[in-house]
């Protein structure tokens, strides 16, 4: 009987070590999604008030510049498949058109003055440089957030967690690297 | 291909912002003013001073200015963003911090809006902001006047956001002043504006040492910033960040919302 005591309490102590680890690793994996799902919301909120942006300043172009068509189209075009993105992957591709897009439509309204001195394209402008702006804080607020879970994922004792429970890799807003390019206040200095 | 460079890239941005972040100035006063390039004389330090530490008793929220000599190639909505951040402008509840980042050699000036004042200060009215009380002086050479100008502005928008009628003060659009009577003008205002200043300060803490009762008129703000304690404020500025020391940040965050213009 007492030989058996001293394994079997062994064997007891190591579960109890085990499911200590490995419940505090799943807490963390919690917590971590917790925060990928946050960022990410945030950086959907800021590409969704892009989105929102683009209408007016479409708009606003055209009273002024309507022969400007084909650079107006490549962002309305843009904006639809930014809209139609289903996957981070996608988005993260549209959203580099996207800001591509915008950046030309920009270096196109440099040559309308009358454009830029109006006060409404100048407001639009400015919101939609904060914007940009916003999506790359976001973007880059993600992206932390991602590292850091999927380290968890690989690392012990977060990989066995990881699949026992089944947390996957989480995929990064990567863009090209045109995007960082973003239409930003300089708009005439075009050094791609 | 351009994926992996992109990722590269990405890695390098991250990493040179952390390493920027590091960097940034210890602050040695309260956080309203970091002169750094050295383009304010101390009367309009201690005017922005007063205004910025009004305006947090009375609603907590926090405007703070850098100016510096350069950004060392790092785009300006970035640092403005990672300083903010990293001092916590404005408070951690709220998120109702601004910074003013003005950089010298660069000519560049960039307002980075917290979180919670992105409804007070959307980005085209800081731009307008920019427009009628920063980049018109900073032209003239004139970053003093930019940046307290700006500054009232901006305090101006906050104390509204707020519902307070914090000590009004008017900013000038650079046109409204004549070039004679301008500088003139400007230069016998400060003092004094800043002479009632101090006056009101020292009336405040002369009359009010004694504990809180004695300050009945300004009850709202006192009772606002009741976690002060009613002995402690009379000790002066240094008792929100417990005792004798400077005002730091409230723990506040943003997310890249403001404007900014080159001149």
């Amino acid at each position: 009987m007492k030989k058996l005591l001293i394994p079997l309490l062994l064997v007891v102590g190591l579960i109890v070590i085990a499911v200590a680890v490995f419940g505090s690793s799943y807490n963390n994996f919690v917590q971590l999604e917790e925060d990928v799902n946050q960022s990410y919301a945030q950086l959907e909120s800021q590409l969704q008030r892009r989105l929102d942006l683009i209408p007016n300043l479409v708009e606003t172009v055209k009273g002024f510049a309507d022969q400007e068509q084909e650079v107006i189209d490549s962002v309305t075009e843009a904006r639809s498949s930014m809209a139609n993105a289903g996957s981070v992957e996608e988005q993260a591709e549209a959203d580099a058109e996207l800001s591509g897009a915008l950046s030309r439509l920009l270096v196109v309204v440099e040559n309308y003055p009358e454009i830029r001195s109006s006060e409404n394209f100048q407001q639009l402008s400015d919101e939609l440089a904060g914007t940009e702006n916003r999506i790359a804080v976001a973007r880059q607020d993600y992206n932390g957030s991602v590292t850091e879970f999927n380290r968890e994922v690989r690392s012990f004792p977060g990989n066995m967690v990881a699949g026992i429970f089944g947390f996957d890799e989480k995929e990064y807003f990567e863009a090209d690297a045109g995007a960082e390019d973003a239409p930003d206040v300089d708009f005439g200095t075009d050094e791609e | 291909m351009i994926r992996k460079i992109s990722v590269w890239l990405l890695l390098l941005l991250t990493f040179a912002s952390t390493a920027q972040a590091a960097e940034f100035p210890e602050l040695t006063d309260d956080i309203y003013i970091q002169d750094i390039a050295g383009v304010l004389s101390e009367e309009q330090e201690a005017e922005i001073k007063s205004l910025g530490a009004g305006l947090e008793d009375a609603t907590s929220a926090q405007i703070a200015v850098m100016v510096i000599d350069s950004l060392e190639g790092e785009p300006i909505e970035s640092y403005a963003n990672e300083a903010l951040r990293h001092y916590g402008v404005g408070s951690a509840e709220d998120n109702n911090g601004v910074l003013v980042v003005l950089s010298m050699t660069d000519r560049e000036i960039y307002i980075e809006i917290g979180y919670g004042l992105e409804g007070a200060l959307p980005d085209g009215k800081v731009g307008r902001i920019l427009d009628d009380y920063a980049v018109p002086y900073l032209r003239e050479d004139q970053p003093d006047e930019a940046i307290l100008n700006t500054y009232q502005a901006l305090y101006n928008e906050v104390s509204a956001e707020y519902d307070w009628d914090g000590e009004a003060v008017s900013p000038q659009p650079l046109n409204e002043v004549t070039p004679s009577s301008g500088e003139g003008g400007g230069g016998i205002m400060q003092p004094i504006v800043t002479f009632l200043i101090v006056l009101v300060l020292l009336f405040l803490f002369t009359g009010g040492g004694g504990g809180g009762r004695g300050r009945r008129g300004r009850g709202r703000t006192m009772r606002r910033g009741g976690f002060f304690g009613p002995g402690s404020f009379g000790g002066g500025f240094g008792g929100g960040s417990g005792g004798g020391g400077f005002r730091g940040g409230g723990g506040g965050s943003s997310g890249g919302g403001g404007a900014g213009r080159g001149f």
